[in-house]
């Protein structure tokens, strides 16, 4: 089961998969307690034409399209903010206009590199395709992700469970608003070559998600996120490699089947325990 | 339940520490919300801010707490600005306001009453851990402290944000329509605590709306109408409402 691992390009894969799976676990843990699961969606098709663009201007290299890709999600997400406050329409709108034509925008530059630049991979991952570098920018990527989240946990919390209290306690509330969304973006650059820019979300949300079902401290829903993405991405470079089928999608598709297990069966808040617990046996 | 403990006591305590209210406007946009509003307070006292639906009640405690930044006035605790009182002042929220599926325990609610004096970054010493138990006991959530806050009833929750605001060792409790939506024994336990808050030395500001028994709980009472209209004893405010109310009538059958 495990000789794929004298491979070089599967040891990668797998330490990629643990990495990127933990600080995006983890952070999945704020994107589910702040409801913003859909623009995170929204930010993470916008970075398409940003690593056709960077591509473009600076060659086929992984950092090219890091940098592209970054630039392209500051772009269309402070884009929509501002096209909300200076015009009638309100900042969903605005973010589903601009990301959904930044994407297609990425679509038709893409077809236009020629050689060595497959669309399928920045769309769906492409984990096997990892170089040292990148694994070694996942790796620092991720930590700082971690690290920042961890330090400033408690403003962080306070701000999405009371923001008006947090403010009046002096946290900058709107700073953490940006710095979580920063730390978003960086999260899903990471993430791109192993799940691509489509799937990307459900590593962002799936695993704190699945958590949530049980958890009633959030130290314990974010930790137990980074666990779940990590241990779910490990486990499908695992099963991809026994069935031959894309890695990315092998990620997302167990994170899901997790959730609905969760879903369903969860002792305190899974469907079927509520349905107990509504419908109580009085003989 | 435990007695809740004096924050300190004795009577030269009483004539030191005044909240002062000073020409406070509040305006949401272009909607002007409360205008004109001097208010004076001091602890020990429980002051009932009564009120119509929509006459302001909710955003003169979020003014004083600092949750909404008002337009022109100033909020003043013994002579201090706002800004620099803020570990004084606990502040429970109107219901709906709150993420009830929020994940934290009554424990951890009641920890971030230590925020203020930990620190954002700081760790949790002893005397801190010790506040967090008082408040818990004195609130009587003992047995309940591990519960996700949406499995409490609401007299729990309205007990949990209470201990929020003592393990702060909080001066101010600033409380947002507190009874609304309770049973009638958790109206009788809060009763008991908004009384024992104002006589071991608290200042306690509530928005109320049930007239019938605010005579019982509070001992001054405000009508508000986005100006402030009247001040005094609860029964001689009640009285005055009751007399605007008749006068409106009359004015209609006229």
């Amino acid at each position: 089961m495990f000789e794929f691992l004298q491979y070089e390009f599967n040891q990668r894969a797998l330490l990629a998969a643990i990495i990127i799976g933990c600080a995006n676990g983890y952070l999945s843990g704020y994107v589910v307690l702040k409801k913003t699961a859909l623009m995170v969606g929204s930010l993470s098709h916008a970075l398409l034409p940003g690593i056709a663009v960077g591509i473009l201007l600076a060659g086929f290299t992984s950092l090219s399209a890091f940098v592209g890709a970054l630039v392209a999600a500051l772009i269309v997400g402070l884009g929509a903010v501002l096209v909300s406050r200076t015009s009638r329409v309100d900042g969903n709108t605005a973010l589903a206009i601009l990301y959904t034509a930044a994407f297609s925008a990425g679509v038709v530059l893409l077809d236009q590199i020629p050689e060595r630049v497959d669309l399928d991979d920045w769309l769906f991952g492409n984990i096997l395709g990892l170089a040292d570098g990148d694994l070694v920018a996942a790796f620092w990527i991720s930590l700082i992700v971690l690290s920042v989240l961890t330090l400033c946990q408690r403003p962080m919390l306070l701000t999405i469970f009371e923001p008006s209290v947090a403010a009046s306690q002096g946290v900058p509330v709107r700073t953490m608003s940006y710095l979580l969304m920063g730390l978003t973006i960086l999260a899903l650059v990471t993430s791109l070559q192993a799940v691509g820019c489509i799937l990307s979300l459900g590593l962002l949300v799936a695993p704190a998600a699945t958590v949530y079902q049980f958890a009633n401290s959030s130290r314990l829903l974010m930790w137990g996120g980074a666990l779940l993405g990590a241990g779910t991405s490990a486990a499908a470079v695992v099963i991809s490699n026994l069935i031959d089928v894309r890695t990315g999608a092998v990620i997302v598709l167990l994170l899901g089947l997790e959730f609905l297990l969760a879903y369903l069966f969860s002792p305190k808040y899974g469907l079927l325990a509520r349905r107990l617990s509504l419908h109580p046996n009085h003989d | 339940m435990t007695a809740i403990t004096a924050n300190s006591g004795n009577q030269s305590h009483f004539e030191k520490h005044i909240l002062k209210v000073t020409n406070l406007h509040v305006h949401y946009g272009k909607v002007c919300a409360i205008e004109n509003i001097n208010l004076t307070a001091a602890c020990g006292e429980a002051v009932a801010i009564l009120g119509r639906n929509g006459t302001g009640k909710s955003t003169l405690l979020k003014a004083i707490a600092g949750l909404v930044l008002p337009a022109t006035g100033r909020v003043e605790w013994c002579g201090m600005p706002l800004a620099k009182i803020r570990h004084e002042i606990g502040y429970l929220p109107q219901r709906e306001d709150v993420d009830w599926n929020f994940p934290i325990t009554v424990r951890g609610l009641v920890e971030m009453g230590r925020y203020p004096h930990v620190g954002w970054f700081g760790r949790f010493r002893k005397q801190d851990t010790l506040a967090v138990d008082q408040a818990i006991e004195e609130m009587d959530l003992g047995p309940i402290e591990h519960r996700q806050i949406s499995e409490l009833s609401g007299g729990q929750q309205q007990r949990a944000f209470i201990a929020r605001a003592l393990a702060q060792k909080a001066h101010i409790f600033l409380l947002d329509e507190p009874f609304a939506g309770l049973d009638q024994p958790s109206q009788e336990t809060l009763m008991q605590i908004v009384r024992d808050l104002s006589a071991t030395g608290h200042l306690v500001l509530a928005s109320h709306h049930d007239l019938s028994n605010a005579p019982d709980i509070f001992n001054r009472a405000v009508l508000l109408d986005r100006r402030l209209i009247a001040e005094g004893l609860v029964t001689e405010v009640i009285q005055k409402m009751e007399r605007q109310i008749e006068t409106r009538q009359e004015v209609r059958h006229v």
